[in-house]
């Protein structure tokens, strides 16, 4: 996924602008931490937390395979945030343009 | 039995209604042995049953909510009333199924409908204490979940993960979070700041255009015509050299411009399409090929809201009027789409096609296909693009576009077909050819998929390396199985020779 983003759209991933941090668990135990910086193109992903002073706008806990069924697209966000499969805390709404982001990647073109 | 299939909440349990008809028949049968035996395995068994049923029912209160767990403590503990309660709950589940489902759907309201159908299924599958825990509000798996399992998980855990999900969703962070980001008036400030940039930056990349250097055929003379007969040749790449050099030749030329346009949207340039009809409609504003297509681009793009407005002025100037009065909004750079203005252009475009009547304009059918399709509403898109196809059924575009509404509506076979359509009639159609990957991809044929994108950046020219067939390539490229290194190493670098190489 992190490439996917990183060499993705650039045009609409532009609109999204925050720092997500992606808390990815282990059987329940937190096992590492992602963060991808979009604020600027193109976006950066890397692992472990965002530097010192740079605020992050929403952060996403979840387990490892429910990490890998999101970007793959066979869970559905919306629906697995329904249904508590993974935890969102902060700007749910710039999850959301994320989710019409990376959804708009995978659709046909008209 | 219809009754407790029906079961609704806060009834008397109809299970209890029934159990007391069912211990009074039994009485009846009694006193003949043989009625008795063919009905229980045993008379005296089926009257300690009714017995014990009357009596728990005198003590019991119907509960106010359908708890079928206290029911099941209300069953008497035998062996053959166990046997009855699996084949009863063996009987009911799949009725359940489809009864939770269709009350999920209600409960959950239409937006939601598909997710939840989805969903529905799969959690009655789940069996076992571990999935109540994960489905707490999914009343489907509360009830599949119940139904099944007859050893474990009490009611109260249960009712309980329905409290903890009310407290946590009261508590949740997020609302607190919300709050915080519009209560801090400097990152609004900021934020004001950023989109104002964004859209300064975007009017001022509307306004170039970008050409290809070493063009040969800046010295034709006639470089459009040359450029109309290579389009039908099938030469994209080409075409789009040809039509570059005859907008320098004369940059007024709106049609010139359009048809550049055109040319990359089907070569799957999307971004240089739309500097082109831009260019197209600082010249001629009206123009109702580049409006929709640039609409299309736009869309494809998940411009929505900016899509919408260029079918707007599309709809002006297919009835003849001012495009330049459509009146511009507060460009809103949300990703959602504004349904308000949604509702209003479709409004016109019904109107419009209501007034043609029984001979539908194939044009406006096309746009009312594209405007469908923004709004995700895919039974009518489908609808309109076949209307239009059954007018032009040599247009590969249409088919292209029917089968890309056909496939964001999940209808994928279908989908494929008239992708199959569009390059019966255009064999080097870059844009139907990408289509078709997604849709291979779709099935999780990746091999195949990755055969089709190689085709399409065989077919495109110019620029290969930023081509967003690149990057739908790798996502295939990751997911076939037994992909060699050297391949998924090739497609990190672009390499197209390579590529062609291992896959052929």
């Amino acid at each position: 996924m992190s490439d996917e983003i990183s060499s993705g759209k650039h045009k609409s991933l532009e609109k999204i602008r925050g720092v997500v941090e992606f808390r990815i668990l282990l059987n329940g135990k937190q096992e590492c931490v992602w963060t991808i910086d979009l604020r600027n193109s193109p976006g950066k992903v890397f692992e472990g937390k965002s530097p010192a002073g740079i605020k992050v706008n929403s952060t996403v806990t979840i387990e490892d395979e429910r990490f890998v069924k999101l970007c793959l697209g066979e869970l559905d966000p919306i629906q697995g945030f329904m249904s508590r499969k993974f935890k969102v805390q902060g700007d749910i709404l710039m999850m959301q343009k994320l989710n019409t982001v990376l959804r708009g990647v995978r659709k046909s073109v008209l | 039995m219809k009754s407790v299939v029906e079961g609704q909440c806060g009834q008397q349990n109809a299970l209890v209604g029934l159990a007391n008809t069912f211990g009074t028949s039994n009485q009846r049968v009694a006193p003949s042995n043989a009625a008795a035996s063919s009905f229980l395995p045993s008379s005296s068994l089926g009257e300690q049953m009714a017995n014990e049923f009357l009596r728990q029912q005198a003590s019991t209160m119907a509960p106010t909510s359908f708890s079928m767990k206290s029911m099941q403590q209300n069953l008497p503990q035998t062996s053959s009333s166990n046997n009855l309660a699996m084949k009863w709950t063996q009987e009911f589940t799949p009725r359940q199924n489809a009864l939770a489902s269709q009350w999920s759907n209600q409960y959950n309201g239409r937006a939601m409908d598909s997710a939840w159908r989805q969903v529905a299924p799969t959690s009655t599958m789940a069996v076992g204490p571990t999935s109540s825990q994960n489905l707490a509000l999914t009343d489907s798996g509360m009830w599949s979940s119940e139904y099944l399992d007859t050893v474990d998980t009490s009611l109260q855990q249960s009712s309980g993960t329905a409290q903890r999900w009310a407290d946590d969703f009261l508590n949740q962070e997020d609302n607190y979070g919300m709050e915080n980001t519009w209560k801090d008036s400097e990152t609004f400030e900021q934020r004001w700041e950023e989109i104002k940039q964004g859209m300064e930056s975007e009017r001022a990349m509307a306004n170039e255009y970008s050409y290809q250097d070493a063009n040969p055929f800046s010295t034709l003379a006639d470089p459009l015509s040359q450029g109309d007969i290579l389009m039908r040749q099938g030469d994209i790449g080409n075409a789009m050299l040809a039509y570059e050099a005859a907008v320098q030749k004369d940059p007024q030329d709106a049609g010139a411009w359009c048809k550049l346009g055109l040319a990359h949207a089907e070569n799957e340039k999307d971004q240089l399409a739309m500097q082109a009809f831009h260019k197209c409609l600082q010249i001629d504003p009206g123009n109702k090929d580049a409006l929709l297509a640039l609409s299309v681009s736009q869309a494809n793009e998940g411009m929505e809201n900016e899509a919408l407005h260029q079918l707007d002025k599309w709809m002006s100037s297919y009835i003849g009027s001012n495009v330049t009065q459509v009146t511009n909004q507060a460009p809103m750079y949300s990703s959602f789409l504004d349904h308000e203005t949604f509702n209003r252009v479709e409004a016109r475009f019904l109107d419009a096609a209501r007034q043609q009547g029984a001979t539908p304009d194939p044009d406006l059918q096309n746009a009312l296909g594209v405007l469908y399709n923004l709004n995700r509403n895919f039974e009518r898109a489908v609808d309109s693009m076949k209307l239009a196809i059954s007018r032009n059924p040599a247009d590969a575009r249409l088919w292209n576009r029917l089968g890309a509404t056909l496939a964001n509506g999940d209808r994928t076979a279908e989908a494929i077909s008239a992708y199959r359509e569009a390059l019966k009639l255009y064999p080097t159609y870059v844009r139907a050819r990408y289509n078709l990957g997604i849709s291979c991809m779709q099935l999780s044929s990746y091999e195949e998929a990755m055969k089709h994108f190689l085709s399409a950046l065989e077919l495109q020219k110019g620029g290969n390396d930023v081509s967003s067939i690149w990057s739908t390539m790798r996502s295939a490229a990751i997911r076939t199985a037994n992909a060699p290194e050297s391949l998924l190493r090739a497609v990190e670098t672009r390499d197209l020779a390579t590529v062609k190489a291992t896959i052929g």
